[in-house]
């Protein structure tokens, strides 16, 4: 009985290790530009960029939020539905014979992209993307979300949890 | 014997301790999520040597919206955009357009999926019809109407946040028909190794073009179902409790638009269920909604001065 107890806890034991070890991998940023920050939390200070298809090493998780090391060993916090497990392939052409299956990787500019939306403009004279365009430059940084969020006297819950 | 019977039974004993956290694995974490689509079927392989059989797994893996990257979601969001933009002419109005980025930014910050591959961007639509759309990706449209029945920032934040939960759920791409994703993921899993020739673009061009009148078909005329409007109610909810806003300002927004809209009418009456619904579902999380905090002076006066000559 007693011999069954220890063999369940060391079982247990050994499966959690797993658990954590896990956490440490490598993941693929999926959004146009990302930010990494100093703190898991959207009130973190800027530590640097990082770019579409740039690929990442985990070390830690904390809620949302993913603790990453680049390349270029910048190490900082980032949201995780700024990241995906897959490889993103930037190239397509070059690079998909070494890629193993698309569980792993995405293709960039795969299926709907830059070339179906000129051919759709093309299709769609009426349709104006002026504003579409304009609208995508407007961009509030995060000392701008700081001054916005104190001058109104706002206060996020647990520093901005997100 | 007797020992290869304890064998036997501490090694079931040893299965079932590692059992539920396999389990976990599997299913929690990101790193696994490879296996998990196998799981699932998602079998597009896109090796040289195996194209024979892609045609059959992309019919397998396009069997949902959630097989959209966010990078396709991006350029869906934009068409939608561009859309609405040509049937609703956009503001002029820099000065509030910038206040609307600062809060609508700010908001989806605190929202469940605060990262799009092209980030959120708000815009207000000079017409007096009382709405409000959210594109794929970020891209959210509110009208002149909408914005003069707001009393509040904390009511117009009510406003952005329920229309970033759309985005946060996908509410969009949802009302894609499957023919047309499943079509997309079969022209896309034969040419994936290669960029696309005019045949592929002309073909994927048109299942574009069908998922767009899908969207635009529902934001402008047919409208969510309740529950993905409840849905967005209780996200923004959320999102306004993180940032510091009162979230029974959804409330008293839902109030005044039951106030405003006509029955029948062809805008946010329209698409969206009667407000006296809404506040019923939404009540039991923000409370009666009569004892609205008081809102900061600072605030209010930053309000006041967006909405000068609106």
């Amino acid at each position: 009985m007693k011999l069954r107890r220890i063999v369940f806890i060391l079982g247990f034991i050994l499966a959690l290790a797993g658990v954590t070890r896990s956490d440490s991998g490598t993941m693929s940023v999926q959004v146009k530009e990302g930010q990494l920050r100093s703190t898991p939390s959207f009130l973190g200070s800027i530590v640097g960029p990082v770019s579409y298809g740039e690929r990442v090493e985990t070390t830690q998780k904390q809620g949302d939020w993913v603790d990453v090391k680049t390349s270029k060993n910048l190490r900082g916090w980032i949201h995780q539905s700024a990241l995906t497990s897959k490889q993103v392939v930037l190239n397509p052409d070059g690079q998909t014979q070494s890629a193993a299956s698309s569980q792993e990787i995405a293709l960039a500019g795969k299926g709907f992209n830059a070339d179906v939306e000129a051919q759709y403009r093309k299709n769609n004279v009426g349709i104006d993307y002026t504003w579409v365009n304009r609208m995508e430059t407007i961009k509030v940084s995060r000392d701008q979300m700081m001054s916005f969020l104190d001058e109104g006297k706002l206060k996020p819950s647990e520093g901005g949890k997100k | 014997m007797r020992l290869s019977k304890e064998l036997w039974r501490d090694s079931r004993v040893f299965f079932w301790a590692l059992f539920p956290v396999l389990c976990f694995c599997l299913c929690a974490n990101p790193s696994w999520a490879g296996f998990s689509d196998l799981l699932n079927g998602a079998t597009d392989s896109v090796l040289p040597g195996r194209a024979g059989s892609a045609i059959k797994a992309a019919v397998a893996f396009g069997k949902s919206f959630q097989d959209i990257s966010p990078e396709q979601e991006y350029y869906i969001g934009r068409a939608v955009t561009a859309n609405v933009v040509s049937t609703y002419p956009p503001s002029q109005n820099d000065r509030f357009n910038l206040y609307l980025n600062t809060l609508g930014q700010t908001l989806a910050m605190a929202s469940d999926r605060p990262e799009t591959f092209g980030g959120y961007h708000f815009l207000m639509l000079d017409s007096a019809e009382i709405n409000a759309f959210a594109a794929p990706g970020g891209l959210i449209l509110v009208t002149r109407g909408m914005v003069s029945l707001c009393k509040t920032e904390d009511a117009l934040a009510a406003v952005l946040a329920h229309e970033i939960s759309h985005v946060q759920g996908q509410h969009g791409l949802k009302s894609i028909k499957n023919s047309r994703l499943t079509s997309a993921f079969t022209i896309t899993a034969t040419e994936a190794a290669k960029s696309y020739g005019p045949v592929q673009i002309s073909k994927l061009t048109e299942v574009f073009q069908g998922s767009i009148t899908d969207i635009t078909t529902t934001l402008m005329k047919s409208g969510y179902s309740r529950d993905l409007e409840r849905e967005a109610d209780k996200g923004a909810v959320t999102i306004l409790g993180r940032v510091g806003y009162d979230p029974a300002a959804l409330i008293v927004m839902l109030t005044e638009m039951k106030k405003q809209l006509k029955p029948g009418g062809l805008d946010f009456a329209k698409t969206h269920p009667d407000p006296k619904d809404r506040i019923e579902d939404i009540r039991p999380l923000v409370g009666s909604g009569l004892s609205i905090a008081p809102v900061s002076p600072e605030r209010r006066k930053r309000f006041e001065a967006a909405m000068t000559n609106l």
